[in-house]
């Protein structure tokens, strides 16, 4: 179902939800609730107004580029020494950190 | 200074989560929507590698896809795009495992005592160093107690700002 809605969304450029259901022929809560997924995987986006004098929300597919402004307010200092990225940040490893010369190497260049 | 900043955090990240021809393959994707062979195309590298570059990706909700079914075939075709505002949130995420990371090995620091080798800069615990008698398993110079009041310290500081940002 989340791939008919995006591929409708895709197809018209944007569709009003209170459409979207009746289209698909669910329900305006399970579509309610796959909208809210889709918003949660940053998928589509969404803004609230008003036709034939209903208020219902406007969907889109997601604009990365409006989003990556929003992530540059994001505070990485935590993950850095001073010059490099913390060794967990982007490793998949399993770990013992007690053990981990990676760690230990970053954690010396936390003392200088 | 900081946007570059941020950059350069987000690259070194990828480097490390997808690899040198993952990182290459993010660079070369253009915006919007495509196949995994219409990248392979457009970035010049082998489909596997693709592949396995948008799986990373989407186990990490990084990458997203549309399926569109063909309705004569039943054939699915994958659109894959990128999920990059996203990255706060796996950002976010590295962050609580650095934070979990770093509290294992205070608690370890804080209940050993080391022993190093001032020729080679071993340190092993207490425990070990006297199984071998305070030699040197490298080298077999004396090894010498070593105080990690700064290092416990160092860690400390670091996950009391780890965790300032948490609610």
């Amino acid at each position: 179902m989340e791939d008919e809605i995006l591929n409708i969304i895709k197809e018209r450029g944007s569709v009003f939800q209170n459409e979207l259901w009746k289209t698909l022929g669910i329900d305006c809560r399970k579509c309610s609730r796959i909208v809210a997924r889709l918003l949660r995987k940053g998928m589509i986006e969404r803004e609230l107004v008003k036709t034939n004098g209903t208020r219902t929300y406007l969907i889109k597919m997601a604009d990365n580029k409006k989003n990556v402004e929003v992530m540059r307010d994001f505070d990485y200092s935590v993950l850095l020494s001073d010059n490099n990225l913390a060794p967990c940040a982007g490793c998949n490893e399993e770990c013992e950190p007690e053990f981990c010369n990676s760690l230990t190497e970053w954690i010396h260049e936390l003392l200088r | 200074m900081v946007n570059d900043g941020f950059e350069w955090v987000v690259e070194q990240v990828l480097l490390r989560l997808l690899g040198k021809d993952g990182y290459e393959v993010v660079k070369g994707i253009r915006e919007g929507e495509f196949t995994d062979e219409q990248i392979a195309e457009m970035t010049h590298t082998d489909l596997n590698i693709v592949r396995r570059t948008l799986f990373i990706l989407y186990e990490n909700k990084l990458a997203v896809y549309r399926r569109e079914k063909d309705e004569e075939s039943g054939w699915l075709t994958y659109y894959w795009r990128l999920s990059f505002e996203n990255f706060p949130r796996y950002l976010e995420r590295e962050r609580r495992k650095l934070l979990r990371k770093l509290e294992r090995r205070l608690e370890y620091e804080r209940e050993k005592v080391f022993y190093v080798c001032g020729e080679c800069g071993i340190r092993i615990p207490f425990e070990e160093a006297m199984d071998i008698n305070f030699l040197c398993p490298n080298c077999g110079d004396m090894m010498v107690h070593w105080d990690n009041q700064q290092i416990i310290e160092v860690i400390e500081k670091r996950i009391s700002e780890l965790r300032k940002g948490f609610s």
